[in-house]
């Protein structure tokens, strides 16, 4: 009896290690199949953040050629600098599309190193300053360079003026001669504004992350840009008197100097 | 107890031991630390946001100074009217490079967080 009874319960027993076994396994296989599939797409999500990064970095990248190439198509358009000078910046802005490129290049290989590739976009903004720094310096001594053309340009128009008014004699008007005299001190106000602002920023470096040179940088940046500003309302100024004198000779049925001629391309 | 109590009971206990054991390394995530949870979803990257739209294709006014086109001599009213009208087309090129001046510092890089 005794023995039945332990055959019974080690038959039962088995059994339900048996049955446990079986269900174990199956849920070990199909754990193991939900496991095998979570860590895959853990992997892709990370390389599709990767490349994310890559892309924006890109995009980032891009951006700057971009602009590079507009400011160096607007340097080679520059009148009042030397060709030293001109080649001078030109060469400076290919040397960073240059860089650009290569860091570039560069990015896309580090889509499977997180840290180097951290590091390269870092360097985007942090090493080039190319928007912070290099686009509006060149920017505006592309600025300063179109104050001081027009500025030019002026003072052959003022000389007609002068010429003009003086043919006038004791009929010009106070205003006439007032406006020529504001006319004149604008245009000398401009030319030095923008010699200033060229002066200021011809210098700067990119900082390469030292924080004190990039607030110089900025300061000096911002200090520059408000006299460009100065020296544009001094332009729409004497544009504005200039036609003030113009208008009243016309009224003043005042008769030119000298015979028109044909125009010339200058 | 009986002695045939005191197998089966054994029997049982190494069973349950046995199968403890088996889940324990058989379950699920069994590479991952115990008490942790699925992996959280990974951060994806931020829609990258519009640029300017002018720094596409630059953000310099390309056409240079133009220069008066009378003669130096000619201060007809015809010859000054002209005058003035170019000095017009360059200031607007002056306000061109007064804004790239401004995209330039006023520019804000996309944030290229992890």
């Amino acid at each position: 009896m005794k023995n039945k009874i332990i055959i019974g319960s080690c038959s039962a027993v088995l059994g339900i290690v048996l049955l446990t076994g079986g269900v174990f396994t199956a849920s070990a296989q199909v754990g193991t199949a939900a496991s095998s599939s979570r860590i895959a797409a853990r992997a892709a999500a990370e390389a599709q953040r990767l490349q994310n990064i890559v892309n924006r970095a890109d995009q980032e990248i891009t951006r700057r050629i971009n602009a590079l190439n507009a400011l160096s198509t607007r340097v080679n358009a520059m009148q009042k600098v030397s060709a030293d000078q001109k080649s001078s910046l030109s060469s400076s802005i290919q040397t960073q599309i240059s860089a650009m490129n290569s860091l570039q290049a560069k990015i896309a290989g580090d889509a499977n190193s997180t840290t180097s590739l951290k590091a390269d976009v870092q360097s985007i903004t942090g090493s080039y300053r190319i928007f912070a720094l290099i686009i509006p310096q060149g920017a505006i001594e592309a600025a300063a360079d179109r104050v001081m053309t027009i500025a030019s340009d002026m003072t052959t128009i003022g000389t007609k003026l002068q010429t003009r008014v003086t043919a006038l004699g004791s009929s010009a008007s106070g205003a006439v001669t007032s406006a020529l005299a504001d006319f004149n001190a604008k245009i000398a106000d401009a030319n030095t504004q923008a010699r200033a602002a060229v002066t200021e920023v011809s210098g700067l470096m990119p900082d390469q992350g030292v924080q004190a040179q990039m607030q110089a940088n900025t300061a000096a940046l911002k200090d520059a840009r408000s006299k460009i500003q100065a020296a544009e309302k001094d332009l729409v100024a004497a544009r504005s008197d200039a036609a003030t004198i113009v208008k009243a000779l016309i009224q003043n049925g005042a008769s030119a100097t000298t015979t028109p001629v044909a125009p010339s391309s200058q | 107890m009986s002695k045939t109590s005191k197998i089966v009971l054994w029997v049982i206990v190494v069973v349950i031991v046995v199968g403890a054991a088996v889940w324990f390394f058989m379950k699920p995530n069994s590479a991952a630390p115990v008490g942790q949870g699925a992996p959280a979803p990974m951060p994806q990257a931020a829609p990258i946001a519009p640029t300017a739209p002018t720094s596409a294709t630059g953000n310099m006014p390309p056409s240079a100074p133009t220069g008066l086109v009378t003669a130096p001599t000619d201060d007809s009213n015809a010859a000054l009217n002209q005058d003035l009208t170019s000095i017009n087309s360059q200031l607007n090129g002056l306000a061109s490079d007064s804004a790239s001046i401004d995209q330039g510092l006023n520019d804000q890089p996309v944030p290229q967080g992890q």
